[in-house]
């Protein structure tokens, strides 16, 4: 099993190997390519028919005004010219990058620290897998739902916080409460997946780093930076990146929390909950603005685009080596130079 | 080896599976009705919009038409109406009849030919059985008959008998409609109550409920019927202050309705009073049931007004109109009315019930009073109000800006100027001036 | 494997390997981090063993009560829990293995054949792994009208039935652990592609199978946008929309809502706690090489 954790050598050669063999004895023309092709056809053809289609359309879609029933009347750009003036889209942008921030961070960080705790334990350890993995299977609806009355005025936070003397939280009524509730369900949610990751990273870590690294007289922390740091780089730019898409697609969390029947208490109070994708279900099926919805799809689209672009440069831009950043840089990484 | 193979043999098996059951529901929905391919109608309701026990009778067969049969689906309230357009778009699984709320009817106006018109199945014959007003309000601009009048929403003000008297204010229903005649007097009171009353109840839930009900005691809203925004004229800024001006004197709790909290601040006495409709009842003997007896209902200050109260419809994919209609004029027919609201307190948009003396039983929840006393002179003094088909897109940013003021201490000026900024930004798109 | 392997390189690092003390407090540190792990799930019990009045008690009651079953079963007279369920079963256990069937078959081509076009539709897999679905949510479900599979179980099965995902992961693993000579022995005794893919790939693949098996699983079981914007008939949703629809209709009643989110809560966790040692094992080897 060594070898599926290492990252390097084996697939290219194997596959080098593979491809040699392919052109010299499979028998006869190109009928032999058929069977390969007819295998890798499924996601493709699925692909184009929920993926390409459905994008291709919600451009055309988003030059509409539609409701869904009626008929659709051309509208050109007036949509994206409409959606840029909505102050309540670019309120849940910003409520989607400050979620996503108050979250991401401590959960990295946490899962990171997890990580090397877990990473000392000798006793125990699936245990330990298995409790700090379970949030993350739950249903996050359920979980809401949980988290929804700990954190009403008279639940459970509160409660705590009056039994040690201290005034209760606005959690679900105040800016700061909506948001740092939220954050933490998410935290909750991700930081032992993310450890898990982590850990995976450590221990993939041959052991004679850490003897060149003691031999050279560096001490712990020595250590950490220039034996560990680099080689969890890959791992942590994996994390960071999953987080930054999940992160700016929240949705379930808001909707649940705030579920009403009334329609104005979607994203909860000031509409500080809200977040893209929510506000974009909300236009287009509770009010039923079908071109609207699509327009901002696209401008969702182009925000997860250029914030998973600079998460790249950002993470691995500092390297020297031959990882450069960006598409390039992931896909090789992810092995597509292996690919012939 | 074996194991594996068995494993394998599973996975193929269940992919045929998968396979054989993409060919057989794919061509169940082409019908488009929600109940295609069975023996019954669908209906779509929220719960309390209609009585269970009617429909439990419906769905094992309706009395007098043999072999017709319908089937409720529960839907939640606040998704009724996006639910149907869903369906409506989708053309599949719509049902055949539906329920649709006060304010709701008239966002269908604009896909009015996506209902059937209820007088093409003979509607006029029954006509007088029912109020006029409501009659009136269930055709569409172009005079097309697309909702069926259901129960009619009488507002009253819901008080707790205890906590008035212990503030030392009038407590008996008669005293507080002659000394709470206004909304300022309301405030006044509350004032009192914070001041005097044990456990300084709160006089409101929420101020966006009293900004609602001023709001539906005037014939106008947010949109008149020429399309024209209004929302910024003094009807409505009226309504806007007095909000306000409850929030300034620290008499609302600031609770949503309908959230944990709010079931828990009833049920504890922490807010005294309710401003709501007659189907509001069950809800609150739900949500208190330990505070039984300490209710009593009397005149809205300002008077009363019509607060949601409900329409049936009839989509064009429903697979039996006249069946469909027969049932309509079964469950609304006026004993069936009468046995609504004795069950779920929805009522009767058929005169003919008043007068009946099962409307005329005490209640003890309100301590032996009778409610008729008071919602049945309520329904008939309630204004007439124009709901446009861009109603909800016009209030709801005034909605959430009073939310925002109260939750989060937004400054009302500000908090007025966003909302009707963001309303004619709204109404604009949608084609409105 | 990965047991191995920490035993081995723990000793490396700083923490752990210093005084009794800092072991304790590690441990310490270990368990305070699974004791607010679980904490929800205990809350949830005690939530749905209790009575709506018991819930925003003060002091709050923190232990379980005796109306479990008596909530359980009113939940039960009050939704179809029994038919989202088996809705949610078919989805989950349908979806997967129409995922695990075509990603597996499609890693094996791409692992050790060549084809033309091959580079570009193994390039074209990851671009389509960035796209976030809700970009096409709208159009998506128009889609799923025209087809008339709008409220129909299809919705969620078909569109997911392959994923990027799982094709370059099980890629990646059909490189490393099928040996060419397995194969080459195959071809030997006349076998073509389809013969060698079901003979000797598919066995080989099992721990993959097994964690993206579980991870497929997961997913579909815990959608809730999709499900929610495209299972249009009110009567046959998914346990999630189910369950989500119960704390609107039963907001006041908050012991009955909890009661349903813990019979929402428990099939999976069963189905995780089974599969639990493959996942976690391979959900680390994946993370790796991704």
């Amino acid at each position: 099993m060594a070898t599926v954790l290492d990252p390097t050598g084996a697939p290219a050669a194997d596959e080098r190997r593979a491809s040699r063999r392919g052109r010299s004895t499979a028998p006869g023309g190109r009928r032999r390519h058929v069977p390969p092709l007819l295998a890798v056809s499924p996601f493709y053809v699925l692909f184009a028919v929920f993926g390409t289609f459905p994008v291709l359309y919600s451009l055309y879609l988003s030059f509409q005004d539609w409701d869904g029933i009626g008929d659709m009347r051309f509208v050109g750009l007036k949509q994206y010219g409409w959606l840029l003036q909505d102050s309540v889209f670019w309120h849940s942008v910003l409520n989607t990058f400050q979620i996503w921030f108050l979250s991401t961070v401590p959960m990295l960080f946490l899962a990171l620290v997890l990580a090397f705790l877990l990473h000392s334990q000798v006793r125990f350890t699936g245990a330990y897998r298995v409790a700090y993995f379970i949030p993350n299977v739950t249903s996050m609806v359920a979980m809401t739902i949980v988290f929804g009355s700990v954190f009403a005025q008279a639940g459970l936070a509160n409660s705590v916080l009056r039994a040690v003397g201290l005034d209760g939280v606005g959690w679900l009524s105040s800016e700061w409460g909506i948001k740092s509730s939220v954050a933490i369900m998410i935290i909750w949610r991700w930081v032992g997946y993310n450890a898990l990751i982590f850990l995976a990273g450590l221990q993939a870590i041959p052991t004679e780093h850490f003897e060149a690294a003691r031999v050279d007289g560096a001490n712990s922390r020595q250590t950490l930076f220039r034996v560990v740091a680099p080689q969890l780089r890959p791992v942590i730019l994996f994390a960071a990146v999953t987080s930054t898409i999940n992160g700016l697609q929240i949705f379930t969390e808001s909707q649940v929390l705030f579920q009403s029947t009334d329609i104005g208490s979607t994203g909860g109070p000031g509409q500080e909950g809200m977040t893209i994708v929510l506000y974009l279900w909300q236009k287009a099926f509770k009010e039923h603005q079908f071109g609207y919805g699509a327009a901002m799809g696209w401008l969702l689209f182009a925000i997860i685009a250029i914030f998973t672009i600079i998460n790249w440069r950002l993470v691995s831009g500092s390297d020297r080596d031959d990882r450069r950043p960006g598409i390039a840089g992931l896909l090789r990484r992810k092995g597509v130079r292996d690919g012939r | 080896m074996e194991h594996r193979t068995m494993t394998r043999r599973r996975l193929l098996g269940v992919s045929l599976g998968g396979a054989a059951l993409l060919g057989m529901s794919g061509c169940g929905a082409s019908s488009g009705s929600a109940s295609a391919g069975t023996d019954h109608l669908s209906l779509w309701y929220w719960k309390g919009s209609l009585s269970d026990t009617l429909l439990a009778t419906a769905k094992r067969g309706v009395p007098g038409m043999p072999g017709l049969k319908v089937q409720g689906s529960q839907i939640p309230d606040g998704d009724i109406d996006s639910k149907v357009r869903t369906s409506l778009a989708a053309r599949a699984y719509v049902p055949d009849i539906t329920v649709a709320n006060s304010d709701n009817l008239a966002t269908f106006f604009p896909d009015e030919n996506e209902f059937l018109d209820l007088r093409t199945l003979g509607a006029e014959a029954v006509r007088d059985r029912y109020l006029d007003w409501k009659w009136k309000s269930c055709f569409t601009p172009s005079g097309r008959m697309i909702g069926f009048p259901l129960d009619a929403g009488p507002t009253a003000l819901y008080y707790r008998r205890d906590l008035f008297q212990k503030a030392g204010l009038p407590h008996e229903p008669q005293d507080v409609a002659e000394e709470i005649p206004t909304w300022e007097k309301f405030i006044a009171a509350g004032r009192t109550l914070r001041a005097k009353a044990p456990g300084k109840p709160y006089l409101v839930s929420n101020i966006g409920n009293v900004f609602q009900q001023v709001l539906l005691q005037s014939p106008q809203q947010f949109v008149d019927a020429d399309n024209r925004f209004i929302g910024d004229q003094q009807h409505v800024r009226r309504a806007w202050d007095l909000s306000v001006e409850l929030l300034r004197r620290r008499l609302s709790a600031g609770i949503t309705d309908g959230t944990p909290d709010f079931n828990a601040a009833m049920s504890g006495g922490r807010v005294a009073t309710m401003t709501t409709a007659v189907w509001a009842i069950n809800g609150l003997k739900d949500t208190a049931p330990k505070t039984s007896g300490t209710w009593r209902l009397t005149t809205m200050p300002d008077g009363p007004a019509n607060y949601g109260g409900s329409y049936l419809t009839l989509t064009r994919y429903c697979r039996d109109p006249e069946a469909a209609f027969a049932f309509l004029t079964w469950l609304l027919s006026p004993a069936n009315q009468l046995k609504s609201y004795q069950e779920m307190a929805l009522f009767p948009t058929t005169p003919a019930s008043y007068a009946d003396p099962a409307m005329h039983t005490p209640d003890p929840f309100f301590g032996g009073q009778q409610p008729i006393d008071v919602f049945g002179p309520a329904a008939q003094k309630a204004p007439v109000v124009y709901f446009s088909p861009y109603e909800e897109s016009a209030n709801t940013p005034f909605f959430q800006e009073l939310t925002n003021v109260e939750m989060l201490g937004k400054n009302p000026d500000r908090a007025w100027r966003d909302a009707v900024n963001t309303a004619e930004t709204t109404l604009s798109r949608l084609g409105v001036s | 494997m990965a047991a191995d392997d920490r035993t081995t390189s723990n000793a490396g690092i700083g923490i752990g390997s210093g005084s009794r003390l800092t072991r304790i407090c590690v441990r310490a540190a270990l368990l305070l981090g699974v004791l607010i792990s679980l904490f929800p799930f205990y809350w949830l019990v005690v939530m749905a063993s209790g009575t709506t009045q018991d819930i925003y008690r003060y002091p709050p009651k923190l232990v379980p009560g005796p109306h479990l079953l008596d909530n359980m079963r009113r939940v039960l007279d009050t939704v179809d829990f029994f038919g989202s369920l088996f809705n949610t079963i078919v989805v989950a256990v349908l979806g997967t293995a129409l995922v695990l069937f075509f990603d597996s078959l499609a890693a094996f081509a791409f692992a050790k054949y060549e084809f033309p076009g091959k580079k570009f539709l193994f390039g074209m897999l990851l671009v389509t792994y960035m796209i976030p679905a809700q970009l096409s949510l709208v159009p998506q479900f128009v889609t799923m009208a025209e087809f008339g599979w709008a409220g129909s179980l299809n919705a969620l099965i078909i569109p997911s039935a392959a994923n990027a995902f799982g094709i370059f992961w099980m890629r990646q693993y059909a490189q490393n652990s099928l040996p060419d000579e397995l194969l080459d022995a195959g071809r030997i005794d006349g076998a073509g592609f389809f013969r060698l893919y079901w003979t000797v790939a598919l066995p080989l693949f099992r721990p993959a199978l097994a964690f993206l098996g579980i991870f497929t699983f997961i997913g579909l079981w815990n959608d809730y946008i999709w499900p929610l914007v495209v299972m249009i008939n009110p009567d046959k949703v998914t346990l999630q929309v189910a369950l989500a629809n119960l704390n609107v209709l039963y907001n006041s009643d908050y012991s009955l809502v909890m009661a349903g989110a813990l019979m929402s809560v428990i099939p999976l966790i069963v189905v995780f706690l089974i599969g639990a040692r493959h996942f976690l094992r391979d959900l680390a080897a994946g993370a790796t090489k991704m």
